[in-house]
């Protein structure tokens, strides 16, 4: 039962191809999870179709769809290249799809470093001021009191944690900035494995803080 | 090959009044047969609307074209994943569009969910239950639902969900704080799935 999600906001533009992929990953993640959520994307859609079939139309020249017409035989070339890496089944339950090319290969084989006590990390793009990594942390581990610099989504995968009156299990978000301390447990019945997305303090110019209390709903 | 005559016939049934159960038997007969007059009806409604909304997002008249003709092939080379009781013709071909659209101008990748991955043995599809409307009823209810939209929220949802604007972006444009934007968007959009629902949410 997943009960932290995300906002419609985030949703919402997702849906409609304009977020950021960082949060489009963490979006997309959830989603392959959360069947709640995957209903409202499907709905924000279905909008976007109606819209689209009640809407302008600009001419497109025979020419054009002559052009198509002689592509329809071509063998499927590359336009969605095929996952190179084989990842173990246990990788494959774990790993929602949008997060796959974004690992080298399977959980266990992965470069994990040891980032503080009972917690490893694995990371997976460090760009400009973007951070994504998987946490695994080890059962009933605290993870010590702190806070952010910038935004950070969390996501479990795999186990749960607590973080003060809240439980966070497979599917659930959570969504900090600068404003929340925190110091999560994982689970006392086994590790718990998070995405995590960072973005740096570099855009959190932004009023942050006003809509993040919309973010958790439910 | 030459069909044009009998695909104009055809093309002219389905103009703009198309019914979009039609559509969705075009999609199955691409799966089922390769029919290329099927794809041409798809093509004469879907391209130049595709092509329309690209442009309103941005794309330049060339980028428009290339990112509506490679959706189109697309839309027949996956043909056979098309499931008419997931989604309706219209959704399908538009995420289609969407994905394309993001691959090809923002150089990223947005891979389609595929049901049968390992991930999603122990997730159920759809554990609410089923949706309390048809493809076809939920389109219809969409369709009436935007008409009565108070003009400055039917704005919005323009801008977002045909115009593909960020929410940030359309703060700028109409100057209004980023906040009114994201919760205007919100409370349409709850209202809209209250009545998807037939319920009180």
């Amino acid at each position: 039962m997943i009960s932290h999600h995300l906002s419609d906001d985030f949703l919402i533009e997702y849906a409609n191809g304009t977020l950021p992929s960082p949060e489009a990953l963490v979006v997309g993640s959830h989603i392959s999870i959360c069947a709640e959520c995957r209903a409202r994307v499907k709905t924000f859609e279905d909008v976007s179709a109606v819209l689209l079939e009640d809407g302008t139309a600009e001419q497109v020249s025979d020419d054009v769809f002559d052009a198509v017409m002689a592509r329809l035989d071509e063998p499927a070339n590359d336009d969605v290249p095929e996952p190179e890496i084989l990842f173990d089944r246990a990788t494959l339950e774990v790993i929602p799809p949008p997060l796959r090319s974004y690992l080298a290969d399977s959980l266990t084989a992965l470069d994990w470093k040891r980032t503080g006590r009972g917690i490893e990390e694995v990371s997976l793009l460090r760009e400009d001021e973007t951070r994504i990594s998987l946490l695994r942390i080890r059962a009933g581990q605290k993870v010590p009191s702190h806070t952010h610099r910038g935004e950070e989504f969390t996501l479990v995968l795999s186990g749960g944690y607590s973080d003060g009156d809240s439980h966070f299990g497979k599917g659930d978000v959570s969504l900090a900035d600068g404003t929340i301390d925190h110091s999560p447990i994982a689970d006392n019945d086994g590790p718990c494995l998070c995405l995590t997305v960072r973005k740096g303090a570099a855009r959190l110019t932004g009023p942050i803080g006003r809509f993040l209390n919309s973010v958790l709903r439910g | 090959m030459k069909m044009k005559p009998g695909v104009k016939s055809r093309s002219k049934v389905l103009g703009m009044n198309a019914d979009m159960k039609q559509m969705a038997d075009c999609i199955r007969a691409i799966a089922e047969r390769k029919d290329r007059n099927a794809f041409e009806a798809l093509f004469r409604f879907y391209a130049p609307r595709l092509k329309a909304v690209l442009i309103k997002g941005g794309a330049g008249v060339q980028e428009a074209e290339e990112v509506m003709q490679e959706a189109m092939v697309l839309v027949w080379r996956k043909a056979e994943q098309f499931d008419p009781s997931k989604a309706s013709a219209s959704t399908w071909i538009y995420t289609i569009a969407r994905n394309r659209r993001i691959d090809l101008l923002r150089r990223e990748k947005r891979p389609a969910l595929d049901p049968e991955d390992p991930f999603f043995h122990d997730i159920s599809s759809n554990p609410d239950g089923e949706q309390a409307y048809s493809e076809g009823q939920r389109a219809k209810i969409i369709r009436e639902f935007i008409k009565t939209l108070p003009a400055e929220q039917l704005l919005l949802v323009q801008k977002a969900f045909y115009e593909e604007m960020t929410h940030q972006a359309i703060a700028a444009e109409l100057d209004m704080p980023l906040g009114t934007v994201k919760s205007r968007l919100r409370i349409a959009m709850r209202r809209l799935r209250e009545q998807l629902s037939g319920a009180e949410l």
